[in-house]
């Protein structure tokens, strides 16, 4: 058997000898000299807590004899659009929603997200399989695509796993991050600096040969590579950073939407949007959280998803402005689905089936629905390939995988090395294949 | 200025009873067949190397490469690679290395144990709801768990009597006849069943010696013990060990670093790691925030009569300002309660049990006019003032008192409802004491076809009883806590009305009448236990075996800022064997850390069981910690060691304790003195946490992160020069073996600048190197040249004016305002590097 000495797996990694040292942190060479990212942006804003599909976009009215599934169906009906196999329950802000966005939609609906449990659902919605330890969609997307970026991966909280692929950023403050793009210049002083040019200079190379310095020091772990490693990149993106501070605006936009809700989809995804603006970021991870309504569920979950709505159609709103929609890709989910009846607490409980919606401007694939539940919001079994209701041993029922499946067809890493890493359990099935 | 000077401070100056470890050894994993480089997956780089090898360019043997078994290997090998690759399912036939030999209980342990038996445990223990079956099991943490189960399961495949032990060993599992129903996907055509099939052979077939192993740690260095002195000091005690401290440890060995580093762990900065390290757990620190404060945990002046009492009094006499200072001076003082219990518990030499068993309450002057805590303060009203008192402030009597279990904050943190019944609290109890992760050890793969179709789920479908079995009996004991964390919210229980208006419920009730009785372990709580049901739960807690493991775990996440290696599950997985081998080898330290911690015989083994300050210092002397590089390698051992060492970003809190302590001076804005801008402004950036929105702190560096120890040490040098060089070098942190006048032109001068760069190297870096070392040449170079450029440019001497802003006010000297050797720019650039150096914002 064929050992390979240190040596050998740096060379693997990619390190070449770029500075008075040898081996140099591989970061250094990979980030050398970075255009701005123009490329698909990638959004998941993450319906925190579990949804209720049979109030939004897979709508369910009740059976008589049957426990009550809907209270909103006691009075209203399934709603439909002209042209569109898009449905939707009279709820929220759901007609204006998809009236306007059905065209730009794809709608999963059935995802069996095979669990009731918080954690694994996060876990399989947002990396594509139960067991811990595969890095977010986004954390892979930001990898495979802006490996070289300053903030690649942007984060509010929820499912950030990045598998060692790439680092996440979390954004929270406008305002500090334009002391941090310029580390050097004196803060509120856009012409004064704590080093001359030309002794930055000699600073920046010391810090650099002492990194090259350490990761030469043999037979280092892992870990202390990572982190040398981490390091060498980050500072050699700093500079890119600096194309932020022409983007920052002085304040963000106020956080109260149109139903007087404050929802903090608005600021980030406004964070977010401004970051791909200035080429930085491919991938960017947003969340709303309050949908774990096992108490009082149709109030609480008609504002949550209103502010779900709102924040979306901010989202799209603010990438028109910019001149980026044409770029995005957005994944709407949720940890799991409610369950088809209402507790002692007028609330619902977690269920495993769920839905998801994947939107991008005027794609072939959209303006469509994929999967099937049935009168009780079970799954229902589909063809691989037509769609329809299937009992045959190839029949499948969607799965995040699936989700994901898709989602790195969309960004075009299906094949990478990364996405090959992380195998999904998703056979051949393509959500965007249009009959 | 930017700077406060802060206190002056001078700083020169296994165990047979282990199966795990004594049988499997943790065992170096070996490689796979395809997996020509032997990086744990197969690619197209080991097609590739197949190809080669194949041809004669490279080498492989058969084990690795003969994919297709013919016997040699040969480019159809190279090609069945390949389509494995790249996903198609291509069996690999390579003729079994003989030496992957492994001898039954190596097999039981990855293949079967691990994998499998893990599931299995969840009923079949001796408190579960299979405790009455020939399958009892014994968990992880109980010494000898391993030899007992494979006899367990060795036992019952001999069974013939009446039933064929063998025959049900593989159809119980597939759900034949069995009230767990199907775990794991179990069928005759998966990857488990094989290998209990294999098991069940080598029952008939035994394979016990297998020839020598190696051992897990062969090959990996280790720190030093004054190596190990240091960074420990950093990331526990917020400084850098003394010279006399790290002489004694030099000459003392392992008892004096135990002894030495025990006494570190004192003082405001030790108190600070313990404080962060439970609330990264508990994070009840949400409650500092004015959003989601601690008087709305407990709910108004109805709950508590005393609540508003001392700030209308200083209303009253002081007007609105004083209230206000006083109202969060209260809040402060109740939203750390639980994790001031923990401080107290580790600085007065506490038995770790008493934080889920404490009869008393932790209060300082403001939460003790609260809670009536009976402890005496006196005119001193200072916030670190902590004392044991009690809750006697709650509009009920007899408030219980269970350590962190009873308190509000704690409660209301992780908060129950009327569908959720205290199961959620249940389950981090679990994880934070007994190291028990339930969500782990089922990820609960459900078809909601077969919840619908059971009658009270939770107490009846095996879909759902695997875990609620073990959780809805802790979550009962905790019966007289509210959703919010209200103590008998109802007056004489706090079950929610939606429950109390069905027909199970009684009069009297506690507890719901359609779950399992409230108890622990398999005990239900003893009647006379009843009123005071949590008091019994937390001495359970405290005299399971699991405690002193669950308090290794908790810990260990506070030392290396990060979860311990995680136990793979998935024997399909190509990194599956190198994973197990991390994770076997990390089991056996942690469980000799345990037992110790347990028995007394921890850290300095001087201060009795389950002391907290002794279990730190048994985990920094551990080879998890003192791991520190590798001899040769291949990538498989880099999985292995992926977990080990230290090598942790500091948290902005670690970095902020280290700079001052290592500088002498506070970095914070002049405006904002009091708040360090690693604690302030730069915290979250800094990869900190809220404890409420973001409650996970990252431990990787990103760009943006990078940039804040920059603009700290690009803003800090220059003052921090100024200051240190305006004093005399007795008196100096940073700069005592050189002065102003020492010029690299000069042998002498030259001299002195290496000696003050070595230590720098030493006290910011913890490097110890020699005069002529190579980073010692790096760092001179940097001098000499900046020094050599300002010279030549003719740049300005004063200090104050010109290019390169000083953030210091020279009026607040005496100041040295004129640099006229350029020395003193010249060390200010040695500073802007090092201070955000690998080895600075690392440890």
């Amino acid at each position: 058997m064929k050992s390979f000495h240190r040596r050998d797996f740096l060379k693997l990694l990619g390190v070449a000898g770029l500075s008075a040292f040898t081996p140099f942190p591989r970061s250094l060479a990979r980030a050398q000299s970075v255009d701005p990212y123009d490329g698909p942006l990638f959004i998941t804003i993450a319906a925190g807590g579990g949804w209720d599909p049979t109030s939004f976009c897979d709508p369910k009215v009740n059976i008589p004899g049957e426990p009550e599934i809907s209270q909103w169906a006691r009075t209203g009906v399934v709603q439909t659009i002209a042209s569109s196999p898009i449905t939707y329950a009279p709820f929220a802000n759901n007609a204006a929603f998809f009236t306007r966005f059905h065209g730009d939609t794809l709608v999963l609906n059935g995802v069996d997200t095979e669990t009731n449990s918080h954690d694994t659902g996060v876990r399989n919605n947002w990396s594509g399989r139960v067991p811990p330890g595969y890095p977010s969609f986004s954390a892979l997307a930001a990898a495979a695509l802006g490996a070289d970026l300053p903030l690649p991966y942007l984060t509010n909280a929820g499912y950030r796993e990045t598998g060692g692929l790439s680092t996440y950023t979390e954004l929270s403050s406008a305002r500090d991050l334009q002391d941090l793009v310029d580390p050097n210049r004196v803060p509120n002083h856009d012409d004064r600096f704590y080093h001359d040019a030309d002794e930055l200079v000699l600073i920046e190379q010391h810090q650099a040969d002492r990194l090259a310095l350490l990761a030469e020091r043999g037979g280092l772990l892992p870990r202390s590579l990572r982190a040398i490693d981490n390091l060498a990149l980050a500072r050699a993106s700093r500079d890119q950073l600096r194309a932020l501070i022409l983007s920052l605006p002085d304040d963000l936009v106020d956080s109260t939407d149109v139903n007087g809700f404050n929802n903090p989809l608005l600021q980030q995804a406004q964070l977010a949007l401004i970051c791909c603006s200035a080429g930085l970021t491919v991938a960017c991870d947003l969340e709303i959280g309050g949908f774990d309504t096992h108490q009082n569920h149709d109030n609480s979950s008609r504002s949550r998803v209103q502010q779900l709505e709102n924040g979306i159609t901010y989202l799209w709103d603010t990438a028109e402005e910019l001149g980026l929609a044409s770029r995005l890709v957005v994944l709407v989910a949720s940890d799991f689905g409610r369950t088809p009846s209402y507790n002692d607490g007028n609330g619902k409980d977690h269920w495993p089936i769920s839905s998801a919606l994947i939107m991008a401007q005027g794609a072939a694939w959209t303006d469509r629905v994929i999967g099937l539940t049935d009168e009780g919001h079970n799954a229902i079994s589909i063809d691989p390939d037509t769609f329809q209701a299937s009992n045959a041993a190839d029949a499948i029922r969607i799965l995040p995988a699936h989700v994901h499946q898709t989602m790195r067809r969309l960004a075009g890493i299906e094949n990478h090395v990364y996405s090959r890493r992380y195998p999904l359990d998703a056979g051949s099935v393509d959500l965007l294949t249009v009959a | 200025m930017f700077f406060t000077v802060i206190q002056s401070r001078r700083f020169f100056g296994f165990l047979a009873v282990l199966a795990l470890c004594s049988l499997v050894a943790a065992p170096r994993a070996l490689g796979t067949c395809a997996d020509y480089n032997d990086d744990g997956s197969v690619s197209a780089q080991d097609a590739l190397g197949v190809l080669q090898s194949a041809v004669g360019i490279l080498e492989c043997d058969v084990y690795h490469c003969d994919v297709d078994g013919s016997g040699n290997v040969s480019a159809v090998d190279a090609s069945k690679t390949l389509l494995i690759a790249v996903g198609q399912n291509i069996p690999r036939e390579c003729p079994e290395d003989p030496s992957e030999c492994l001898t039954d209980i190596e097999y039981f342990f990855q293949r079967v144990w691990t994998p499998i038996l893990t599931d299995c445990i969840n009923c079949h223990n001796s408190a579960g709801l299979a405790a009455d079956t020939d399958h009892v099991l014994q968990p992880s943490t109980v010494s000898g768990y391993l030899d007992h189960n494979f006899n367990v399961l060795k036992n019952y495949a001999a069974i013939t009597d009446g039933k064929i032990g063998r025959d049900l060993l593989l159809s119980k599992p597939q759900g034949i006849d069995h009230a767990g129903g199907q775990r794991l996907g179990i069928t005759p055509d998966s990857l488990h069943y094989e290998h209990l099939e294999a098991l069940i052979a080598r029952f008939d077939d035994p394979v016990e010696d297998c020839g020598a192993r190696p051992d897990f740690w062969e090959g990996v260095s280790f720190l030093d013990d004054v190596g190990t002195l240091n960074k420990a000091a950093i990331v526990l005690a917020g400084r850098r060990a003394t010279a006399s401290e790290q002489a004694n440890v030099a000459a003392g060995g392992d008892v004096e670093l135990r002894r030495t580093l025990r006494g570190m762990l004192a003082g405001a900065e030790f108190e600070s790691f313990v404080r962060e390290t439970v609330n990264d757990h508990l994070l009840t620190d949400k409650f500092l925030i004015h959003q989601s404060n601690a008087f709305g945990v407990l709910q108004g002046d109805y709950q508590y009569p005393d609540l508003y009492e001392r700030i209308e009094v200083l209303r009253a006499i002081y007007g609105d300002d004083e209230a206000w200072a006083a109202w969060a001076s209260t809040n402060r003082a109740l939203a750390r309660e639980p994790l001031e219990l923990f401080v107290y518990v580790a600085k007065n030499d506490r038995p770790y049990t008493e934080v889920v068993t404490a009869d008393y309450f932790i209060v300082n002057p403001w939460s003790n006019s609260v809670y009536h805590g009976g402890a005496d303060f006196g005119n001193d009203w200072g916030e670190e003032n902590w004392k044991r008192g009690t809750n006697r402030g709650y509009r009920l009597p007899n408030y219980p008192h269970a350590g962190v279990l009873t308190s509000p904050m704690f409660l209301n943190r992780f908060p129950s409802t009327a569908t959720n019944r205290n199961r959620a609290r249940a389950r981090w109890i679990y994880k934070f004491f007994l190291a028990f992760d339930i969500e782990a050890s089922a990820p609960r793969l459900v078809d909601p076809a077969e919840i619908d179709e059971t009658t009270n789920p939770t107490m009846n479908n095996p879909n759902c009883t695997v875990c609620h079995a073990t959780l809805d009996p802790l979550a009962g004991a905790l019966q007289d806590f509210g959703d919010l964390g209200i103590y008998l919210e109802n007056n004489s229980d706090s079950l929610p009305w939606s429950y109390k208006e069905t027909d199970l419920y009684r009069s009297g009730d506690r507890w719901y009448r359609d779950m399992r009785a409230p108890g622990f372990n398999g005990a239900n709580v003893p009647a006379s236990e009843l009123d005071n049901s949590i008091a019994w739960l937390g001495s359970q807690i405290a005299a399971d075996p699991r405690f002193a493991r669950g308090a290794t775990e908790f810990w260990y996440k506070g030392v290396f800022g990060r979860d311990p290696v995680a136990r793979p599950t998935d024997p399909s997985q190509s990194d599956y064997t190198p994973r197990l081998a991390a994770y076997a080898a990390q089991n056996d330290e942690f469980d000799a850390i345990a037992t110790k911690f347990r028995a007394g015989t921890a850290g300095t083994g001087r201060n009795g069981a389950y002391n907290l300050k002794d279990l730190l210092v048994e985990i920094a002397a551990s080879r998890v910690f003192r791991a520190t590089s590798v001899g040769s390698t291949n990538a498989r051992r880099l999985i292995e060691l992926d977990g080990f060492g230290m090598s942790r970003l500091l948290t902005p809190e670690q970095l902020n304790r280290k700079f001052e302590s290592t500088t002498g001076q506070v970095w914070a804005r002049s405006w904002d003195a009091e708040e360090p801008d690693l604690l302030g402004r730069y915290r979250i950036f800094y990869g900190g946490i809220d404890s409420a929105g973001i409650t996970k702190r990252a431990t990787e560096l990103n760009a943006l992160m990078s940039t804040v120890p920059q603009r700290l040490s690009f803003e800090t040098a220059c003052p921090l020069a100024v200051i240190e060089f305006s004093a005399s070098a007795n008196d100096r942190l940073l700069f005592p073996f050189v002065e102003p006048e020492d010029l690299p032109t000069t042998a002498g001068g030259e001299a002195a600048i290496r000696a003050n760069i070595g230590w720098l190297h030493q006290w910011l870096l913890g490097e110890i190197v020699a005069d002529d070392d190579p980073a010692v040449d790096l760092t001179f170079q940097l001098f000499r040249d900046i020094r050599a450029l300002r010279v030549a440019a003719g740049k300005t001497t004063d200090l104050r004016w010109g290019s390169g802003h000083c953030e210091l006010d020279f009026s607040e000297g005496p100041y040295l305002t004129s640099d006229d050797n350029h020395t003193i720019r010249a060390w200010i650039a040695v500073l802007a590097s090092l201070l955000s150096d690998q080895r600075f914002i690392y440890e």
